[in-house]
């Protein structure tokens, strides 16, 4: 919420919300924040001008330009269909960083929640949730994938659904965490006692509160996101070909490795090293800048 | 006793038990607390910390923390059982009938939100109007508690301002509800003296022009010398004494209010400072018979075994001793006190 009565004017000598200002202030001192930040914008500048950037079309195969060296007319070379890598490795850009965003705000959208209730109210509703969780977490997160995935079909909605539900247990657990202790704090009595229900209480007054962690959480779980579709699709259970996808390319160049065409796996896996990077360096940051033990700097 | 059906009565609490129900055992944080509070009235609630002030209040708008639970007790707000209403209804007697300021103004204040936003909230929710209309208001609530500025202030965030003036806030927001019952629980500690004291002129005048009452929750003599028309001493979930300002401070029957006002800091009489001797007791394990007899100069083996039942004093003002009851035959000197601690 921006500061009201001063309007944000966006000229040289603005004057920016203070929270606002505090928060560049603290990019600025932090170069991992600067360098994640640089990352993901050059790559979200890459997936909104796509089209223009490619070179082929990324889907219409070309049998007469198989195993393309990369060379001025195909920058990263081409495959066993003829398929432009660089053209590819740049729509895949769309499709990978869609995965990773969608996934993470249906996380959230289902994590925060579910915390903010099971945190506030406690009890006994609370226990068999965690417990239910526990059990769940217990359970490795790709195998359970690959298995729904095999079981349910491939699509990108599928992969979608499929991380988003093996994060949000993270979501739910550092919000309900906060929860705990924001809900004993003297403003959320100072709500109770002007009449607040309780459902205005969590979701008005609370749970906004309890956001710090899960924003600085957020950027690690899209660039696992990434991961987790690259490595569906490189086991063949991801994005239904010909959708171009950096984890289904690697997977495409696997035998070209040995045989001398390494470019057709070695450039979108650089890509999404690079992506997943991004991510993190973004979310180290975040972190930093919502300690509280560094609020007072 | 007569039961006096006083018109001016807004708030009858009768016979209230609120106990914690912890692992160590039961604390009777509030034990069999009987009072009333009449329109126009400042109320000062007084005792040491655990004495069961503020607990009293969460249950007058029963938000008792668990393992907290009111076990028996009425409490009666302008003719409605407060007891016997539905938690719905209790939601709209919350903010609107009942009030409450806190002590730690700014961490009672929700750091996302800008103050203005916060009060104009409580209006809303009172009045139902439009944002740009409670927003207004808000406004002009600021300025009213005397908030220098308010058309700036008002887009300011809890952690912008300081305690004094995040205390103003709180008091805004008080008021702008035009509660009937105003409960301000300690809302003067930790601020400078100047700002208390402004504070304070601010709650007496909100109080008197509106005609609602309020219950002053505080562990200093002083300022219910200074603001409170009544007193009630609180001692170990008990009230062990009630009665006018005036009656109470010139005659007060009870050891401990005698021990409380006689270990207040004086600057015209050339005395040492006293204090009570010993602790509060402990919760779980309160003494039997009279919960004060272990710190009291004047106990005799009966208040060890019987507890004392609350008696008239004198005009309006009633106390819970043996001694008063003249059950015991003794005399209270005041030098005990000062001889105590010597």
């Amino acid at each position: 919420m921006s500061a009201q009565g001063t309007p944000l004017q966006l000229g040289l000598d603005t004057e920016l919300p203070p929270g606002l200002q505090r928060f560049l202030y603290q990019l600025r001192r932090n170069w991992s924040t600067m360098v994640g930040i640089a990352i993901i914008l050059f790559f979200v500048l890459i997936a909104i001008f796509a089209p223009l950037l490619a070179t082929h079309d990324p889907v219409i195969t070309n049998l007469d330009e198989q195993f393309e060296p990369p060379s001025a007319r195909h920058f990263f070379g081409t495959d066993e269909v003829g398929w432009d890598i660089y053209s590819r490795v740049i729509y895949a850009t769309r499709v990978d960083f869609f995965i990773a965003i969608a996934s993470v705000l249906m996380a959230i959208a289902i994590g925060v929640p579910l915390g903010g209730l099971t945190g506030y109210f406690s009890g006994r509703f609370d226990d068999i949730l965690m417990r239910i969780l526990d059990a769940f977490q217990a359970f490795p997160p790709l195998i359970l994938a690959m298995a729904v995935v095999a079981a349910l079909g491939r699509s990108i909605w599928l992969v979608i659904a499929v991380i988003a539900f093996i994060n949000f247990p993270s979501y739910l657990r550092v919000v309900r965490a906060e929860m705990k202790s924001k809900k004993e704090s003297f403003y959320a009595e100072a709500a109770r006692s002007v009449g607040n229900p309780s459902h205005r209480l969590i979701f008005r007054h609370l749970i906004p509160n309890c956001l710090d962690p899960v924003l600085a959480q957020a950027p690690l779980n899209a660039g696992w996101a990434i991961l987790v579709a690259a490595s569906l699709s490189f086991i063949g259970l991801g994005v239904p070909i010909p959708t171009p996808e950096w984890g289904s390319m690697i997977n495409d160049g696997v035998g070209g490795i040995v045989s001398g065409e390494w470019w057709i796996s070695f450039f979108p896996g650089l890509t999404a090293m690079l992506a997943v990077l991004g991510f993190n360096l973004l979310s180290e940051g975040l972190r930093d800048i919502f300690d509280p033990k560094r609020m007072e700097m | 006793m007569i039961e006096v059906r006083n018109s001016d009565t807004l708030l009858e609490v009768r016979g209230l038990h609120t106990y914690f129900y912890t692992y160590e055992g039961v604390v009777k944080a509030v034990n069999s607390v009987s009072y009333k509070l009449h329109r126009g009235e400042i109320t000062g609630l007084v005792g040491e910390s655990g004495s069961g002030k503020s607990v009293t209040a969460q249950s007058i708008i029963r938000l008792v923390k668990a393992p907290g639970r009111i076990v028996e007790g009425e409490v009666w707000l302008d003719g409605q059982d407060l007891m016997s209403c539905s938690e719905a209804e209790m939601q709209t007697v919350r903010g609107r009938k009942i009030s409450m300021i806190f002590q730690e103004p700014r961490a009672a204040l929700n750091p996302l939100f800008t103050v203005g936003d916060q009060i104009s909230r409580v209006i809303q929710l009172r009045e139902g109007c439009s944002r740009s209309v409670a927003e207004n208001q808000a406004v002009e609530m600021m300025r009213a508690v005397e908030i220098a500025d308010p058309d700036r202030r008002a887009s300011a965030y809890p952690h912008e301002l300081s305690g004094g003036m995040c205390q103003r806030v709180m008091v805004a927001m008080a008021l702008s509800a035009n509660p009937l019952l105003l409960i301000a629980d300690e809302p003067t500690t930790g601020l400078d003296v100047t700002v208390q004291a402004q504070v304070l002129d601010l709650i007496r005048l909100r109080v008197k022009s509106a005609g609602s009452a309020c219950l002053f929750i505080t562990h200093d003599l002083g300022v219910v010398a200074e603001l409170c028309e009544r007193v009630i001493v609180m001692y170990a979930g008990r009230v062990v004494e009630q009665g006018p300002v005036a009656e109470i401070f010139s005659n007060p029957r009870h050891p401990y209010t005698q021990g409380l006002i006689a270990s207040t800091l004086r600057v015209d009489i050339d005395k040492p400072i006293s204090t009570i001797p010993g602790t509060v007791p402990d919760a779980v394990h309160l003494p039997g018979g009279c919960t004060f007899h272990p710190r009291c100069p004047f106990a005799e083996e009966l208040c060890l075994q019987e507890e004392p039942q609350m008696v008239e004093a004198g005009r309006d003002h009633t106390t819970r001793c043996h001694i008063v009851s003249g059950r015991i035959e003794r005399e209270m000197l005041e030098e005990a006190w000062t001889l105590e601690t010597a």
